[in-house]
């Protein structure tokens, strides 16, 4: 049996979906219940939809905006995020990432433009964000959006994988836009996938490949959703400090956790680690795999050699 | 023994006690971090606290949480198997997006 027979690849969150069931016949059953996962994140937290909850929630800064449970748990988790990375995953930039550009579907964005100004802002106003879980209310700061792009994502992974083998039974992988999640028993000795820059690449990009059995699998990558603006070169993770993306240290991160959340929660951060990122995840017993600019790469925690087959 | 010393005797013992009980009962810190296997886990309750890392002294501190709905899993979660090297077809791909 082929991958291809175990699964389907879609368009979805302006990103590419993948569902693999590990036995032929249900993935029809696995794939609904994952569209279902994607279009119910999609209209809470797309930061792209004039019609989203995060829009609204955006709009309404400056007062107790009532959320649904799907918002409360998207804002509740990014929030996290931010505690356990001392601020660095910040859901507080999406006025800086408006100024810099990608204020639209990235395929929408325009590739090079003019020269822009960016403004600092004050850093942490993420712990002024007020969730009252009781009133059923999220109040943000007044002059803060939030842009839920660095953890909705990975979150709707592991809800869907979660949500497929309960659909089927079955061990499910869910894979958007390279943020992996496994539930249930997998096939043989886990799903082998490949790790790579780009996660739309094939199976014969450089990079290695790994056996996955359980929790996710997720990569930060400054070399995708690239674009320009006047002779700087832009990318999509934000430095919260400068407002402006990342120093490139590492050309992509690549983390093994309990869930595809915390993988992608991680790798993020370890691109805004620079060169601190190794012994961050080493402290909290995460496999990673890191590549600088020039292709060197450094494995992290338990992370598998491939015995010196990466190009 | 005089009425009054008695009666000192009684009001110390009593006192006594009533130290001994505060010494050895449990301490509830003001600052509960309530921990769960998951995201889907109705998990005690966390009012006050934004989430930190637990025991870490260096975790942004902010009070606008208040929590009676699912709690979250404060640190991150390590995974229980490590991935292993792969020499089978690939199924599919991460990287960046």
């Amino acid at each position: 049996v082929s991958p291809v027979d175990l699964g389907s690849t879609f368009d979805a969150l302006g990103t590419t979906a993948v569902v693999l069931v590990a036995e032929p016949g249900r993935q029809d059953d696995a794939r609904a219940a994952v569209e279902v996962e994607i279009d119910l994140i999609d209209r809470t937290c797309s930061r792209f939809r004039s019609d989203s909850e995060l829009v609204a929630l955006n709009a309404a800064a400056g007062t107790p905006f009532p959320a649904s449970p799907m918002l409360a748990e998207a804002v509740g988790e990014a929030l996290r995020a931010a505690a356990l990375t001392d601020g660095r995953v910040d859901p507080t930039l999406g006025r800086a990432m408006q100024d810099l550009g990608y204020d639209r579907d990235f395929r929408s964005v325009p590739p090079v433009g003019p020269p822009i100004e960016i403004s600092l802002r004050r850093r942490g106003r993420w712990t002024e964000i007020d969730v009252d879980a009781e009133a059923g209310t999220i109040t943000l700061p007044e002059g803060v959006e939030l842009d839920l792009g660095a953890t909705a994502k990975a979150l709707c992974a592991d809800r869907s994988a979660g949500a497929a083998f309960a659909a089927t039974g079955l061990g499910v992988l869910v894979g958007l836009g390279g943020d992996l999640a496994v539930a249930g028993p997998p096939p043989d000795d886990g799903w082998s996938v490949r790790v790579a820059d780009d996660h739309a690449a094939g199976p014969d990009a450089p990079g290695e490949s790994v056996l996955l059995s359980a929790g996710g699998l997720a990569t930060s990558s400054t070399t995708v959703r690239r674009w320009a603006r006047g002779s700087d070169e832009l990318h999509h993770v934000i430095d919260p400090d400068s407002g402006r993306p990342a120093a490139v240290w590492w050309r992509t991160a690549s983390v093994a956790a309990g869930t595809c959340l915390d993988a992608n929660i991680a790798s993020t951060a370890a691109i805004l680690l620079g060169p601190d990122a190794p012994d961050w995840l080493a402290e909290r017993g995460l496999p990673a795999r890191l590549v600088r600019p020039d292709g060197s790469v450094v494995l992290v925690a338990g992370w598998p050699d491939d015995g010196g087959a990466t190009p | 023994v005089s009425r009054l010393t008695r009666w000192g005797i009684v009001v110390a013992t009593a006192a006594t006690g009533l130290f001994g009980f505060l010494l050895a009962r449990p301490v509830t810190t003001s600052a509960h971090v309530a921990t769960s296997a998951g995201t889907d886990d109705q998990g005690g309750e966390s009012v006050g606290v934004t989430p930190t890392t637990a025991g870490s002294a260096t975790a942004p501190a902010a009070g606008k949480t208040k929590s009676k709905t699912p709690t979250t899993q404060q640190q991150l979660q390590a995974p229980v198997q490590q991935p292993q090297r792969s020499n089978r077809h690939t199924q599919t791909t991460t990287g960046g997006s």
